[in-house]
């Protein structure tokens, strides 16, 4: 068994290597170091308290169960873990709201909730993320009202194209532009500003 | 499919606000383009990801951290059951054949009957071989259960230091506010006594 001060000094990437071998003490650090966060996404979608922190629970719960399925050649944690925990989120809320009836099985948690990163993607930490946490906002304000608006209903609120098309009374067509040009922006002032 | 067209389909796929049709065709090329954008569609993944550090942050209750370490703990058995797997993908498997070599050779002793001169297999060999084989048996039997043992006390080492860590320094705290507690309440008997010697002598 790890010691605690041990794995603090480790990074995320080591942090899972160790979970692969069921160490509670690197579970633990992971779920310090991203409690914050993750509770923040899942609070944003599924605002009340107690069913986002019994979500949250699920979540570290699939991580241990799961483990096997987090790719070491990318090892990008911080976007696993965030896309991982938006992924049960979603389907929590429509499983809700019926928009979800499949029964909940280990394979439909292999193919929806755990995230399917590219095998090309840039690893990339919590730490070094919460540090462009300004970069980010900044990038964010700078997009207009319906650009962040169009990426909060898509992201946080889970609704696809129609649900979005229908709600704003615009055709689906207009959203797809919308998000891609929103998204586009976005990514544009953030890899200006790196 | 031309680059910019599946750029533009990770946009969406990315914001989960991709349609079926939609769906269909960026998964068919990413099956069979070879110069799919995979590069681009992990920057565009990391940038999903970053919306969320825009947010205000929120914290959880203290006590949702021994609500999860509890719900693993009731995973012990699942994850017993993944241990074993793992060490027996580890294992080499020669202990399973000689196994199976000796069954072999005591099945084709009983089964083919043929008369056994004495000489060829005294019956005290054969009784020797199946008692070696039994040694062997009872050997192989142990250190399975040995193994399972130590799967057994490894899952409850992890979970009770888990535990260990979580409650022992609130045990720690509450041991030590009894003792202070006991200590008050004697003092306070013994003031209550000397009062009442007091009283009684002055009375």
């Amino acid at each position: 068994m790890t010691d605690l001060s041990e794995v603090k000094s480790l990074t995320d990437a080591e942090i899972m290597l160790k979970i692969t071998e069921y160490d509670s003490k690197a579970l633990e650090q992971l779920y310090d170091r991203y409690t914050p966060l993750l509770y923040t996404l899942i609070k944003k979608i599924i605002p009340e308290k107690e069913s986002a922190e019994e979500l949250l629970s699920e979540v570290f719960v699939i991580i241990w169960r799961q483990i096997d399925h987090f790719d070491f050649s990318t090892s990008n944690v911080y976007t696993w873990m965030v896309t991982l925990a938006r992924n049960k989120a979603i389907d929590v809320k429509n499983r809700s709201i019926s928009k979800v009836t499949e029964e909940y099985t280990d394979d439909y948690e292999k193919e929806k909730i755990l995230p399917k990163l590219s095998p090309e993607i840039e690893s990339v930490d919590l730490e070094e993320v919460l540090g462009m946490k300004e970069k980010i906002e900044g990038a964010m304000k700078s997009l207009t009202d319906a650009q962040r608006y169009v990426i909060e209903l898509s992201y946080f609120e889970g609704l696809d194209e129609s649900g979005i098309a229908e709600k704003l009374k615009i055709p689906s067509s207009t959203v797809k532009s919308k998000l891609q040009v929103a998204i586009g922006n976005l990514m544009k002032k953030i890899s200006k500003t790196n | 499919m031309e680059k910019k067209k599946a750029i533009d389909l990770i946009k969406l796929e990315v914001l989960d606000c991709l349609n079926n049709a939609d769906a269909e065709t960026l998964s068919l090329s990413k099956k069979v383009d070879s110069d799919f954008p995979w590069k681009e569609l992990g920057e565009y993944q990391n940038l999903a990801a970053f919306l969320s550090v825009a947010l205000p942050l929120e914290f959880p209750v203290s006590e949702l951290k021994d609500k999860v370490a509890l719900k693993l703990y009731n995973m012990r058995d699942e994850i017993k059951a993944k241990l074993d797997a793992k060490r027996k993908q580890d294992e080499p498997p020669v202990l399973i054949e000689e196994e199976t070599e000796i069954i072999d050779e005591e099945f084709i002793v009983e089964e083919t009957n043929v008369p056994v001169i004495e000489e060829e297999i005294s019956p005290l060999s054969v009784s020797g071989r199946i008692e070696q084989k039994r040694t062997e048996e009872i050997s192989a039997k142990s250190d399975l259960r040995n193994k399972a043992t130590y799967d057994k006390e490894l899952v409850e080492k992890t979970v009770k230091e888990y535990f260990k860590f979580h409650f022992e320094p609130e045990l720690k705290s509450i041991r030590n506010s009894m003792k202070r507690n006991f200590f008050i309440s004697l003092t306070l008997f013994a003031i209550s006594l000397i009062l009442i010697v007091i009283l009684f002598v002055m009375g």
